[in-house]
């Protein structure tokens, strides 16, 4: 069954690069998307064991990044018709073939067992992204797609590096050394701490750039601001959760070798620098799809803060990252039918959207709510969840009051920026539009999701994000 | 002798890193990093030799390197160059001059910074990890004080070299699919890139990725 999802996108991305129809293309995309959808939900109930050598199996971590990725990627293949069909005309070989690899290389990504494969892994996902950013062939995006492969690269080649130190680190008095994350958790007190330590920063700030934490997140506002508002979200919900997966498994070797301590400290000062950016960004942003990437950014924040404490903070973290998956479905997608509808992604441009295409003001409106983390929405109870973590130690109170002070001004920055673009005026009044189905169930689909997960978490899924926290805590 | 051998080509290496730094050609630049590719494609085999047997991992090594990195990435580099009007980096951040003496520094710095970070195992050669970590920095030297896309690529590819040189240390511990694996990344990274350089070249007019400055907060 893994077998099968891991091998049913590159063939399929392989199919979708012959000589067909765009219309069929896409029903490809489709067809797979919800196929791979299929698959990882079916891995709920029957875990898929290990395959090739060992190198790629699922543990409780790699399938709770999985399953979002899988969800968002299956509504944005239906998203993708509607949006695709008001887009302007050019060909969609590279296009679907690059999400289809995509979907390929972080479903990998979520499965290696190897510190190694899981880099090749996402340095594909890295590259196959460019292709995407760059899908509408303006200036602008130009100039995005080149920030993002060039900050990226640096980013992604210092966690090699960090992969490599990690592997100094492990070497054994016989000269052998392994990359196999059990074996690196297995060897515990034994890494070498110098190169130990060396090789968590680097794995944090060079997984911490593909996250875009800051300050390493210079490319994401630019590269979420200029791509197709669709490719925008799954990059926010699946490809960054994906590359906060590399952050947990180094965090996950540190406890278990002692250092959580170390570990901590640094996760929880670039949690709160990204959350003081993003703040920093929101109040005043004039255009909403870059006020969504430094939502992004804030997120990225609260997910790293989150695992500095412990077994509790990893539990709320790992819950943020399907609640963080779900959110940037819904307001990418929405973004997405505000900027075909109006034309310009200046917040300004926007106005009384709740009342020219109903739908998706609401589901705007629903969005920010579930964003900014208000009840009953599920980011509500993770983010809870970290703060009771930040508190629990007995340590200082300063960075849970922080984290709170940053996220009171991150709600108001989002509330000031977005509200008037629900409701506001639109005169002269234009009429109401009618939007394809096909562009408002997904973003709906994640809304339910969202407000499910916010009153009830399923016990599979509390007793998988239990057994991964525990990982975290060295247990 | 082989260690004689071996000491040679890592301080060739260093040499030609530094030499790009001093470059204001961007063919030159790109000329140095091939060769330097090549200089350490050999370091595997050379270290193998020490001991005699040399594995079939060290040569699958050692042709993909070559293959894929010293002729595969420069020539792709080069033919995104072919079309564009500017071939010398007019105005870079820093002067060539100060980048050299930089350059200088952080050599020195990376001597000093190997020896606070001993290995758990006496490595090959003791140039082996001060000279990785010198390319590492010259690379990102490369990267943050030249304007040109091209250069910043080679700058990228630089600090490349000087990760590869870390993974020496280790030969067994990538299995060589993984090891082939990240070569091919790379050698598709420098190709999307060099396509968003011919992409920048058509619609800008130039290659200098410091006039990419429309998106800013």
């Amino acid at each position: 069954m893994l077998a099968t999802l891991l091998l049913l996108p590159p063939i399929a991305a392989a199919l979708s690069l012959a000589k067909i129809s765009d219309r069929l293309r896409l029903q490809i995309f489709r067809t797979t998307a919800f196929a791979h959808l299929a698959l990882s939900i079916a891995l709920w109930v029957r875990p898929g064991g290990e395959l090739f050598g060992g190198f790629v199996s699922l543990d409780a971590v790699g399938l709770l990044i999985l399953s979002p990725t899988s969800a968002l990627f299956a509504g944005v293949s239906v998203y993708l018709g509607g949006y695709l069909a008001r887009a302007e005309r050019r060909s969609h070989r590279i296009f679907i073939a690059s999400l289809l690899v995509l979907e390929g290389a972080l479903s990998l990504a979520c499965a290696s067992q190897h510190l190694g494969l899981f880099w090749v892994a996402l340095e594909t996902s890295t590259l196959v992204s460019a292709p995407l950013i760059y899908f509408h062939h303006t200036g602008r995006a130009l100039e995005a797609t080149w920030k993002y492969l060039i900050v990226g690269s640096v980013g992604i080649a210092l966690a090699l590096l960090g992969t490599v130190f990690l592997a100094i680190a492990a070497t054994n008095p016989s000269g052998g050394s392994t990359l196999w994350i059990r074996d690196l958790m297995a060897a515990g007190s034994h890494l070498s701490k110098p190169w130990l330590h060396a090789a968590f920063v680097l794995l944090l700030m060079g997984y911490g750039t593909k996250m875009g934490l800051a300050p390493m997140h210079a490319w994401k506002p630019d590269a979420y601001g200029e791509a197709p508002p669709p490719i925008a979200g799954l990059m926010a919900g699946t490809f960054t959760n994906c590359a906060f997966l590399g952050v947990l498994r180094a965090t996950q070797i540190c406890a278990h070798a002692g250092e959580a301590k170390f570990a901590s400290s640094l996760l929880i000062l670039l949690g709160l620098v990204s959350l003081a950016v993003a703040a920093v960004f929101i109040v005043g942003q004039a255009d909403y799809r870059r006020l969504l990437a430094y939502a992004s950014v804030e997120q990225m924040g609260v997910l790293v803060f989150g695992l500095g404490f412990g077994v509790l903070g990893a539990q709320g973290s790992l819950l943020h990252v399907l609640n963080n998956a779900l959110n940037k479905g819904i307001l990418f997608l929405a973004a997405g039918n505000l900027l075909q509808l109006y034309g310009t992604s200046a917040i300004s441009g926007v106005a009384g959207a709740l009342r020219r295409t109903p739908a998706t003001g609401a589901l705007l409106l629903v969005g920010l709510f579930a964003a900014v983390g208000l009840p009953p929405f599920g980011l509500f109870i993770s983010e809870f969840m970290i703060l009771r973590a930040a508190l629990a130690g007995g340590a200082s109170a300063w960075p849970a009051g922080l984290y709170l002070a940053l996220l009171a001004v991150i709600f108001l920055g989002m509330c000031v920026a977005i509200l008037p673009m629900a409701q506001g005026d639109d005169s002269p009044r234009e009429a109401r539009v009618a939007e394809p189905l096909s562009t408002l169930l997904p973003p709906l689909a994640f809304a339910a999701a969202a407000l499910l997960l916010g009153v009830y978490v399923p016990p599979p899924m509390a007793r998988l994000i239990d057994s991964a926290a525990r990982q975290m805590g060295g247990g | 002798m082989t260690n004689v051998a071996l000491d040679i080509a890592l301080v060739l290496a260093l040499v030609l890193g530094v030499a790009s730094l001093g470059t204001s050609r961007l063919g030159a630049a790109i000329r140095y990093f091939s060769m330097q590719a090549a200089c350490v494609a050999m370091v595997p085999l050379l270290i193998e030799t020490r001991s005699g047997e040399l594995s079939v991992h060290a040569w699958i090594l050692f042709v993909a390197t070559m293959v894929l990195k010293v002729s595969g990435v420069p020539y792709f580099l080069n033919r995104s160059l072919r079309e564009a009007s500017v071939r010398t980096e007019i105005e870079p951040l820093i002067g060539f001059g100060t980048t050299l003496a930089i350059g200088a520094g952080l050599v020195a710095l990376s001597f000093g910074l190997a020896r606070q970070l001993p290995l758990p195992q006496k490595p090959a050669s003791d140039l082996l990890i001060p000279i990785a970590f010198s390319l590492l920095m010259i690379g990102l030297l490369l990267i943050v004080s030249r304007t040109k896309a091209v250069t910043q690529v080679v700058g990228y590819l630089i600090m490349e070299n000087g990760i590869f040189l870390f993974g020496l240390i280790l030969i067994d511990v990538f299995p060589y699919l993984i090891e082939i694996g990240v070569l091919l990344d790379l050698f598709v990274a420098v190709f999307v890139m060099g396509i968003v350089i011919f992409h920048i070249n058509r619609a800008f007019d130039h290659i200098d990725s410091h006039q990419l400055d429309s998106l800013k907060d």
